[in-house]
């Protein structure tokens, strides 16, 4: 009797310590809704990778980078980068919804810089058609057609493997590597 | 022992130990607060977000703002600390939106906002990976709370878990000790010049 008692008890420990595995993470996953997967496949998703001259759709436009300028620095040692998309909008309502768009650069070390809300001083100097062009934030009111996009970053002179990580506020789901 | 004896002790343990309880459980805002990043003065500290080494502080009885055409002088009862230090973002572009002085007492004082107009204050301007900038600090301290004290600083207290630079502050040398800090505008690389009256 004893034997029999002492294996039922074990086999209800075991049970209670396998449901206690599933009920753990469960309880963890269900009150966030989803969000955790929402974050986790978010984490899990690569940019789509734009090789220079080819273009990529992304919220309602084309995107293409047409180059990256390298422009002096306001600091010794550091160089502002222009970077120059062009945009080719085909879903107007689309992609003013999804605006402003973010920028990053990133090099081959993994560091990220976020973009300037204005060109520097002297690189202002340099290249003053840089102001008719368009930012970001302009896409909250883009029309159907073609525009001219810059982004700029400080960064330290001799950085190598740069790269531009696009993405729209509105559609965080899906980014472009454009390099 | 009778069982009401037993009872009462053990209804005062319970007692004590929920007393206890309830004044050593700590808030969910200290669970969640920053992590301190110790470090002393001299040496750079470096959190997952930024690198950050002071390298002078001075102490005085005013602080003097030349501006276009007069001087603001801001005077105190206690102590101004004027802190030089240099700082850099590690691996994404960040601010630095939050600087305290703890006095040994504990006490926490934060960024003067009485001097305003002084260039190169810390969190004016966003720190880029691998470019280091100078930046400056200003508190308003009794002068008891000068010395033995700890320099504070993180890129955010709104994050939880973030990490915060706690940087152990040697005595303020005596060569420091003035009355008067005059901070002056500069050029691009150091914002600002401090002359000692």
């Amino acid at each position: 009797m004893t034997a029999k008692a002492g294996t039922g008890e074990r086999r209800q420990y075991w049970i209670s310590v396998a449901l206690l595995a599933v009920a753990a993470p469960l309880a963890l996953f269900l009150p966030s809704r989803g969000e955790w997967l929402d974050w986790f496949a978010a984490k899990a998703r690569q940019p789509v990778t734009v090789e220079r001259g080819t273009t990529q759709e992304l919220a309602g436009a084309t995107w293409r980078l047409v180059d990256f300028t390298p422009l002096p620095g306001d600091l010794p040692e550091t160089t502002v980068l222009l970077a120059e998309l062009e945009v080719d909008v085909t879903d107007a309502d689309r992609l003013r919804k999804a605006a402003p768009c973010l920028m990053t650069l990133t090099d081959v070390k993994g560091r990220r810089w976020s973009s300037n809300f204005l060109l520097p001083y002297d690189a202002r100097n340099l290249r003053p058609d840089v102001a008719e062009k368009k930012s970001c934030l302009n896409l909250i009111e883009a029309q159907p057609g073609t525009l001219q996009l810059t982004g700029n970053f400080i960064i330290p002179e001799g950085t190598e493997g740069l790269a531009l990580i696009l993405s729209m506020n509105g559609e965080p789901q899906q980014r472009l590597l454009l390099r | 022992m009778s069982i009401g004896v037993q009872s009462l002790i053990a209804v005062a343990v319970g007692i004590v130990a929920l007393y206890g309880m309830q004044h050593t459980t700590p808030y969910y805002s200290d669970i969640v607060s920053s992590v301190e990043i110790k470090a002393a003065q001299g040496k750079p500290v470096s959190t997952d977000k930024f690198t950050m080494g002071v390298a002078d502080v001075h102490m005085a009885k005013e602080i003097v703002i030349p501006s276009f055409n007069a001087e603001r002088v801001y005077r105190t009862d206690g102590q101004w600390l004027v802190i030089e230090a240099v700082a850099k973002a590690n691996n994404e572009s960040t601010s630095l939106s939050s600087a305290f002085w703890r006095g040994p007492s504990g006490i926490r004082y934060t960024l003067s906002a009485r001097p305003s107009l002084v260039p190169g204050l810390i969190g004016s301007e966003r720190l880029e990976p691998g470019i280091p900038r100078p930046v400056l600090l200003i508190f308003e301290v009794p002068e008891k709370e000068v010395e033995g004290g700890t320099l504070l600083v993180a890129d955010s207290l709104v994050n939880p878990l973030s990490q915060q630079a706690a940087i152990a502050m040697a005595p303020v040398e005596a060569k420091n000790r003035h009355q008067s800090v005059v901070i002056k505008r500069a050029g691009k690389v150091l914002p600002w010049t401090l002359e000692f009256r």
